[in-house]
């Protein structure tokens, strides 16, 4: 009984992260490098939670999406056609992310902390998690049996093939981000709707960064980076768990979900084989 | 051949760049079922012509006139679909793609539709039997052998109903073997009607392969030959635009010379390296040729040997009778060890730096060029220009880009640079890959120089002419293995391609 309780917490904790390194894996097999994802999470988590105040959490939750996108559509914006630097530009969104949300609650709440709490019918008891797995298995069908997917592997793989079948690698791109913005909205969403009731500062705490360590970890595939935000979730729910053990400090135990994201990434990736021109700008 | 109506038909076309004409009212036509080589150097305007039509240039003047209709072709997309298909020198196939989707891929389904693996298969296999190509459709094609990745690029264009096939440097990346095949597969395309076009500058092939010549030369056409009626001789010179005389090259006599660079039971640190074993000698005056299908340990071989610190697995480098086995990079080149580095771009010059700056890369430890921690830049320009002029660079300028310069200069720069100090023991490493037969013959002569002045050279080429022309002995390998071993005057194509290609004598 306990067992099954702590794996349906591991499968909690990893739902968001589920949810943003899906979205991660369609801007980077498409080529675009998303460090954006913690502000574009930031951005899903917000909007939910502010639609799901005054029309319900179902709606809530697709405005996290829809939220998501808008903002992933802005960093295309910048970086497909502007052509930016990729990290910078994502950095540069998580800043305005991070910067545009308390503006936003100053004027809709006159606080700059948090949207004020969700009732218990405003948000979500598991439902999420169903989404979250459906939006697995849809990943795993697009990526390996649509054209669709194939094209967006494409666009990070051989961009001029793609160009020669006469496809836009650009449009490609943006629909790609606008996936991703989609899904790491949804991941948004689950934390301020799910996890939480309502949306606090900084909430996302870095699980955009999470998610894009088991985007690396997991070789940008579904399946292996799903079953990495597993391994993450767990040790979120093991931190949890352990908190008011004796003689372990709150804040050590609070460190161990980013310990072992730096301890995966150094150690256990092995040779990660990312997509050839992710980062590169596409020019004909 | 045939006398049937043309069709494609070039007139008068014309593209200009600026105030430069890459092509200059350029007229041919092809009937159905002919195989037409285009010739020409370097920047003679092959590629310009082709890209006008595939539909990548538009022309500035002339016109393109498809089965008698003129048609104006705006993009691959629109050449594609009236049946002209294209096989770039670079293959545009996403690599970890099996052949089936990277044809499903050519379909360019832009909609979001399931990928119609099961009919695309279907008609595959047809077209394989029919024209007799046989490749595995569901490996990725990363894994696949380069002749295999060509078929999977000529089916794409059956697969789109292309009766015009162009081909840009086809057998640039091939094996004698696969260009053999290559070969078939294009008659049978020629039986069953397709015309075709060949781009290339490997005279020998075109001869044997097509039956009308075009030769290109300043954007201008310059010839057009029935190729029964010329030969080699004859397409060089108009190549080049003048008459060529091909030196002989003759052997040195090195029985009693002694090793002066030895290797024995080399292998490669790297992770799938493909360098199992290697061993071989060079003496003193030799040019020790090494032959093999590009992708065969040649790589590896080159890295363990320039810093075998770093990876060099197992195995012994003697080089002047020092054990030089855990030697860095550059420690040996101050032992008198240099190189042509096989990717002239990435390994040997920096583009947006001038050629006297490059001529430092590679001697920047030298006492000539610097003095306490400065660059000593009029005793460098000095250096580099006295050089480049032995080499006839062109322009022989030190403050241009090395971009500005053609393939060839660069290649020049390159050889000045690393020959400039009278090295023992050189490394060339396809010294003459995308370089024009001018700078060819000047790079083969300042090879042949390095034995004059008691140097030895290893030379990696996958170019059977150049190895048969200065070498004076011969290993053939092929899976990171030596094959076989010949020395100058028992060369023969046949038999070292058959070794290049994995057989047996």
């Amino acid at each position: 009984m306990i067992a099954l309780a702590f794996f349906i917490s591991i499968i909690r904790m990893a739902t968001p992260l589920v949810f943003a390194s899906l979205g991660g894996m369609f801007s980077e097999r498409s080529g675009v490098i998303n460090i954006a994802l913690e502000g574009i999470m930031l951005f899903g988590a917000f909007t939910a939670a502010f639609v799901s105040l005054s029309m319900g959490k179902e709606l809530g939750f697709v405005a996290g999406g829809l939220g998501g996108m808008s903002l992933a559509l802005i960093y295309g914006l910048i970086v497909i056609h502007g052509r930016a630097n990729q990290i910078v530009a994502g950095t540069a969104i998580n800043l305005l992310a991070m910067g545009l949300i308390p503006l936003f609650l100053k004027s809709l709440y006159d606080s700059t902390g948090g949207t004020p709490s969700l009732s218990m019918d405003q948000r979500f008891s598991n439902l999420p998690i169903l989404f979250m797995i459906i939006a697995l298995a849809g990943a795993w069908f697009v990526m390996k049996k649509t054209s669709f997917g194939l094209n967006v592997s494409v666009a990070g793989e051989n961009p001029e093939a793609l160009d020669a079948a006469g496809i836009s690698v650009i449009l490609v791109r943006y629909q790609s981000l606008a996936v991703c913005g989609l899904l790491a909205g949804f991941g948004g969403a689950s934390l301020s709707l799910f996890l939480a009731s309502g949306y606090t500062r900084n909430m996302v705490a870095g699980r955009g960064f999470m998610a894009l360590a088991a985007l690396i970890f997991g070789k940008w595939k579904p399946v292996p980076t799903f079953l990495a935000c597993i391994l993450f979730g767990a040790f979120e729910a093991v931190q949890i768990r352990l908190q008011g053990a004796e003689g372990i400090p709150p804040e050590f135990l609070q460190i161990l979900p980013y310990l072992a994201t730096v301890l995966v990434l150094a150690g256990f990736v092995g040779k990660a084989v990312a997509p050839k021109v992710i980062g590169i700008p596409w020019k004909r | 051949m045939s006398n049937l109506s043309p069709v494609i038909e070039a007139k008068n076309l014309s593209k200009a760049f600026g105030s430069f004409y890459a092509n200059e009212n350029i007229s041919f036509s092809i009937p159905k079922g002919e195989i037409l080589g285009i010739i020409g150097e370097n920047g003679a305007g092959k590629s310009t012509l082709m890209k006008m039509l595939y539909g990548q240039l538009r022309p500035t003047s002339g016109q393109i006139h498809i089965d008698g209709k003129e048609t104006s072709l705006t993009s691959p997309r629109d050449a594609i679909a009236r049946g002209i298909g294209m096989v770039h020198q670079h293959f545009m196939l996403a690599e970890n793609h099996s052949a089936l989707e990277n044809i499903i891929l050519a379909l360019g389904i832009a909609s979001f539709r399931l990928m119609p693996h099961k009919s695309v298969r279907k008609r595959l296999e047809k077209l394989c039997s029919e024209f007799g190509i046989s490749v595995d459709l569901e490996k990725p094609v990363g894994e696949l052998s380069v002749g295999q990745q060509q078929s999977i690029e000529i089916l794409k264009l059956l697969y789109l109903d292309s009766n015009l096939l162009i081909f840009d440097e086809p057998t640039a990346v091939l094996s004698p073997n696969e260009i053999e095949n290559f070969f078939t597969i294009l008659r049978g395309l020629r039986e069953a009607g397709k015309t075709i076009v060949v781009i290339s500058h490997k005279l020998k092939e075109i001869l044997s392969i097509s039956d009308r010549v075009i030769v290109l030369r300043h954007g201008k056409i310059v010839a057009e030959r029935t190729t029964k009626e010329t030969n080699l001789g004859e397409l060089a010179d108009l190549m080049v635009g003048a008459h060529f005389e091909r030196r002989e090259v003759i052997a040195s006599n090195l029985s009693a010379a002694t090793t002066v660079f030895e290797v024995k039971d080399l292998s490669s640190i790297e992770s799938d390296s493909r360098l199992k074993k290697i061993s071989f000698r060079v003496r003193e005056g030799e040019i020790l040729g090494i032959a093999g299908v590009e992708g065969n340990g040649q790589s590896e071989l080159i890295r363990a040997l320039m810093n075998p610190i770093k990876y060099r697995a197992k195995g012994e480098i003697t080089f002047c009778e020092k054990n030089v086995s855990a030697y860095s990079t550059l420690e040996l080149r101050s032992l008198g060890m240099s190189i042509l580095p096989e990717n002239r771009i990435k390994e040997a010059v920096i583009l947006d730096w001038s050629s006297r700056d490059n001529f430092l890369l590679g001697h920047q430890n030298k006492k000539e060029f610097i003095k306490n921690s400065w660059i000593q830049e009029q005793a460098l320009g000095e250096k580099a220009l006295a050089a480049y002029k032995e080499y006839d660079l062109r322009p022989l300028s030190l403050t241009h880009h090395l971009s500005e310069f053609s393939g060839g200069n660069q290649q020049k720069i390159v050889v000045a640079r690393e020959l400039w100090n009278q090295p023992k023991f050189i490394i060339a490493a396809h010294p003459t890959r995308g370089v024009d037969i001018g700078a060819i013959e000047r790079i083969h002569l300042a090879i042949q120089d390095v034995k004059k002045q008691k140097g030895s050279v290893l030379l990696i080429s996958s170019d059977l002419d150049e190895l048969f022309r200065l070498s004076d002995r011969l290993l053939v390998i092929c899976g990171g293995l030596v094959r076989g071993s010949f020395t100058k005057g028992e060369f023969s194509e046949e038999k070292v391609g058959r070794l290049m290609g994995g057989g047996q004598t």
